[in-house]
């Protein structure tokens, strides 16, 4: 039992700094602006400053939920031009966005 | 106190009023205290200073620094510079081509980025389906046209033309919803956001608010060409620049004689005031100089269709036709006008308006000679 714990109590000294590096990766962004594209497991969103416009480039996942408009929505239910808001956390090989909220659509 | 002393202590608090003094173009504006007059002073600095690629110019650029294109007649004012604009409508979207480098398309290059790519330029985007040509405003009063409250201009708009006066407001939006003021199309919402895109957008000088370079062409830039480390100006420099811009006043309208005063009274008969509101009043602020002021705006801050004969680029939520109530300031010392300087003369350009504007446009156009020489005399003094 004693040696368990021990063991126990190594494991979580050495997996502490991974699982903290983990985390400090998967950093949270949250980004608001317009849809530009659409497409298979990916949104390109446009935002920026002023007249210095951006492109953020984030994969979309089967769980990543779309809402907006009262409801559930899919993916394909958004179109260039909407504007929404992405909730993303930046993982080892980019953002992934975990849920999108329809704030206004396309006029 | 007798009634012979107080009537000499109010006629001389009237003619102090009087007498005060005129405010010129690229003056700060009344009442600051001394730190803001002090920012405004070291702000000028930031804004008159120029660029170079080893103090974060570029790679791409319109302009080595804010003051080399404002700058007629002072600090904040016009410029000859014309710099291009593209844009891609297509179903009623606007793209602002941020694929191919965004819509503000950058004229020069630095030396170290001609050796990399052999370009002098921004590459046209080729998704472009128009091009517009901006001339440089001026940005005498942009501080007071940030601190009118957004429900004073959603007051003016009237979208769906209610009124039946033919003139159709409606407020732009930024790329995340909010409402725009700034800018000939009115997409930026607040003049530190302009402030800070143009930075980026005109000098490529990267800064708190935009940390990361514009592509070129969508490409990322050659390693090698940008050696100055991200943000190139730091915050303190971004936020005396913002000073600076926001404490400058309208400059003071010039004194008109009775024609002038007879085109003041032409300029809303015919309806220019429709859109040109002449004033506008701020809200509240943490500046005291910019809190509930009621000033020359001549502008509305909304989209209006301009017509055919004026379209270009869409941005945001403008169609190339429309274009955002330009604010009439400083027009004594310009030498362009229209958003594209394509007039040089104030009549022309009235006569070029369109769409919402036809009807004030032909009413200018049936007045007598007399009378149109009195209305622009009337716009010369502002």
């Amino acid at each position: 039992m004693k040696h368990l714990a021990r063991a126990a109590a190594l494991a979580a000294v050495l997996l502490a700094p991974t699982a903290a590096l983990s985390a400090q990766r998967e950093l949270p962004y949250t980004y608001q602006g317009t849809v530009h594209a659409v497409k298979a497991g990916a949104l390109d969103l446009i935002t920026g400053v002023g007249e210095a416009l951006r492109l953020v480039h984030m994969r979309t996942q089967p769980a990543t939920a779309v809402v907006g408009e009262g409801a559930g929505l899919a993916l394909g239910d958004l179109q260039p031009g909407d504007v929404v808001r992405a909730d993303c956390r930046m993982t080892a090989t980019g953002l992934v966005v975990d849920r999108i909220e329809l704030k206004r659509r396309a006029p | 106190m007798t009634p012979g002393r107080a009537c000499a202590v109010v006629a001389l608090v009237l003619l102090a009023a009087g007498c005060e003094r005129a405010l010129k173009p690229g003056d700060p504006l009344r009442g600051l205290n001394r730190p803001e007059r002090d920012r405004f002073a070291q702000g000028k600095i930031v804004f008159d200073s120029n660029f170079t690629p080893e103090t974060g110019l570029g790679p791409l650029f319109n302009s080595t620094g804010c003051g080399e294109c404002h700058e007629d007649p002072a600090k904040g004012g016009t410029g000859d510079e014309v710099e291009v604009h593209a844009t891609a409508f297509k179903n009623a979207v606007c793209d602002p081509l941020v694929e191919e480098g965004g819509f503000v398309i950058q004229l020069h290059a630095t030396p170290a980025l001609k050796q990399a790519l052999g370009i002098d330029s921004e590459p046209f985007p080729p998704s472009a389906t128009a091009r517009a040509r901006r001339t440089t405003p001026v940005v005498f009063g942009r501080g007071l046209l940030d601190a009118v409250p957004e429900a004073v201009i959603l007051a003016y708009a009237d979208p769906d033309d209610r009124n039946h006066d033919g003139i159709s407001g409606r407020p732009n939006r930024f790329t995340d919803g909010r409402i725009g003021r700034f800018g000939r199309k009115g997409f930026v919402p607040t003049l530190d956001e302009f402030n800070a895109g143009a930075f980026s957008a005109e000098m490529g000088v990267t800064n708190p608010a935009v940390r990361t370079e514009e592509t070129i062409g969508g490409k990322p830039i050659p390693s090698g060409v940008d050696p100055t480390a991200d943000p190139e100006i730091n915050q303190a420099q971004l936020d005396l620049t913002n000073a600076f811009v926001r404490f400058l006043a309208v400059p003071t309208p010039l004194k008109v004689n009775r024609n002038g005063r007879r085109g003041r009274e032409l300029f809303s008969q015919i309806g220019c005031a429709a859109c040109h509101v002449p004033t506008l009043r701020t809200g509240d602020s943490p500046i005291a100089a910019l809190r509930n002021k009621e000033f020359s705006a001549y502008t509305d801050l909304l989209l209006h269709d301009m017509g055919p004969g004026l379209a270009d680029i869409c941005l945001g939520l403008a169609t190339p036709s429309e274009f955002r109530t330009e604010p009439l300031i400083d027009l004594r010392d310009a030498k362009a006008f229209l958003h594209d300087g394509r007039d040089t003369t104030l009549e022309q350009a009235v006569l070029d308006h369109g769409g919402e504007a036809s009807g004030a446009r032909d009413r200018f156009k049936a007045l007598p000679a007399t009378d149109r020489a009195a209305l622009i005399a009337f716009l010369k003094s502002l």
